[in-house]
């Protein structure tokens, strides 16, 4: 990241393989593909703006989860605007995988969306960001500009509302 | 230890094997216990994470957008206007070809050279703005660019299927056959003339690249631009309500176009 920072074009090319992926599906797991593409794109060029303001005392995943969780943010307010688009896309967004072929798979993949659709978006990103992202909570309340203790306190009342939503759906 | 401080390991450990610490402050609280379960069963419950890949194209098209940004070029080529160059070249030389088609077919005939010119200057000017988007656009933002090449396109499209079938000689025909008044006759055939060469190009598009219904718009909007010289210059023998009828008509065509073209490529990839 360093190195891409000051302008190193293969440094950025290790960066972009390893992180591409994860950031589309962490903004593909809540948006239609679509808008998943166009915040992707949106997202990257973010990122490269912002290069030259990195910290390099800061892990690298916070850095570029909490650009990702501003835009996402951003999204929501702008669909907040408008009532009509405020739900969550719930539908399989580009995603690929042995998974897929199976129906009982992809139902369970229905519902955990329609669950996480569920939550507030405070609950849903710090559960994303832990479950999915593997982040660590002192990362993932650095990535969102809070405190540890607040983060995991979110995380806790999601995973509850997680268990009982789930269990609801799947007995 | 108590029951916040097993609250908070909890989090820590979720997912993995639990210290001995707080295994044995679990066994001995049910509270604690019942929030360990909970916890356990929500995070088990997610099952794994669905693997997402960014699509190809758009993640071969960020690429090279940002190693085009860090490539080191000479100041000099950098400050080159190459792309608005080739805009006013690519434009003039698209609007004098579509003058000439216009002329082949007689439908110039008639028309006083100060309109003409007038016509020829705006429509140089649509032109020379839709390559400038392409070319300027094109490594940025290649959706964009594929938009904007399918707007000249189904520009084209039109301007062949008014050179065989020309637009006034059909309206005149049917006004004469049907005895149906010209306006209405020219709004009807504008929109039927601009929506089927609009609506090939944005079925197409919104299969191929899962467009945003406003970006749809954005194309239907260049196609219009683009053929409403078009409407100008072919309308000097009928009145002025006669070229707005033609000028809504090719904008309701764009507007329908761009939406029915949306919903057929939309439902096509589902």
């Amino acid at each position: 990241m360093d190195a891409y920072a000051r302008g190193d074009a293969a440094a950025f090319q290790v960066l972009y393989d390893r992180w591409r992926d994860r950031l589309f599906g962490y903004l593909a797991r809540v948006f239609d593909p679509a808008t998943a593409e166009e915040l992707f794109q949106t997202l990257w060029m973010r990122i490269h703006g912002a290069r030259g303001g990195y910290d390099r005392a800061r892990a690298v995943a916070p850095w570029l989860f909490a650009i990702a969780a501003n835009l996402r943010r951003e999204e929501w307010r702008r669909r907040s605007r408008r009532p009509e688009e405020l739900r969550p896309d719930v539908m399989p967004a580009g995603s690929t995988g042995s998974v897929e072929d199976s129906a009982l798979a992809a139902e369970r993949d229905r519902a955990v969306r329609s669950a996480l659709a569920a939550l507030p978006e405070t609950q849903r990103e710090v559960i994303e960001l832990h479950r999915f992202e593997h982040l660590s909570f002192p990362e993932i309340a650095e990535a969102l500009g809070e405190g540890v203790e607040a983060v995991k306190s979110r995380a806790f009342r999601g995973y509850k509302a997680l268990r009982t939503m789930l269990m609801e759906i799947q007995p | 230890m108590t029951c916040e401080e097993a609250k908070r390991q909890m989090m820590d450990e979720l997912g993995h094997a639990s210290t001995p610490a707080l295994a044995a402050h679990v066994q001995s609280c049910r509270a604690c216990a019942a929030d360990c379960a909970d916890l356990q069963s929500g995070f088990a419950a997610l099952g794994p994470a669905t693997l997402h890949r960014a699509p190809p194209f758009v993640a071969e098209a960020v690429r090279k957008r940002i190693l085009a940004n860090l490539a080191p070029r000479a100041k000099l080529i950098r400050e080159l206007p190459f792309d608005g160059l080739l805009s006013i070249l690519f434009g003039t030389a698209a609007a004098f070809a579509s003058l000439l088609l216009l002329h082949s077919r007689g439908l110039l005939a008639g028309m006083g050279p100060l309109r003409l010119a007038a016509g020829a200057v705006v429509w140089a000017g649509v032109f020379i703005l839709a390559f400038w988007t392409l070319l300027r656009r094109w490594d940025e933002d290649p959706q964009l660019g594929h938009l904007v090449l399918g707007a000249l396109a189904a520009a084209g499209l039109f301007l062949a299927g008014n050179h065989f079938l020309p637009l006034p000689a059909v309206v005149q025909w049917c006004a004469t056959r049907l005895g149906a008044g010209l306006g209405p006759l020219f709004f009807a055939m504008g929109t039927v003339y601009a929506a089927i060469p609009l609506l090939l190009f944005a079925t197409s598009a919104s299969r191929r690249w899962h467009l945003r219904p406003r970006r749809v718009l954005i194309a239907g909007g260049f196609f219009f631009m683009l053929v409403a010289p078009a409407i100008f210059l072919q309308c000097a023998y009928f009145t002025a309500g006669a070229l707005l009828a033609w000028l809504l008509g090719a904008v309701a065509g764009s507007l329908a176009a761009s939406g029915a073209g949306y919903w057929l490529g939309t439902r096509a990839n589902a």
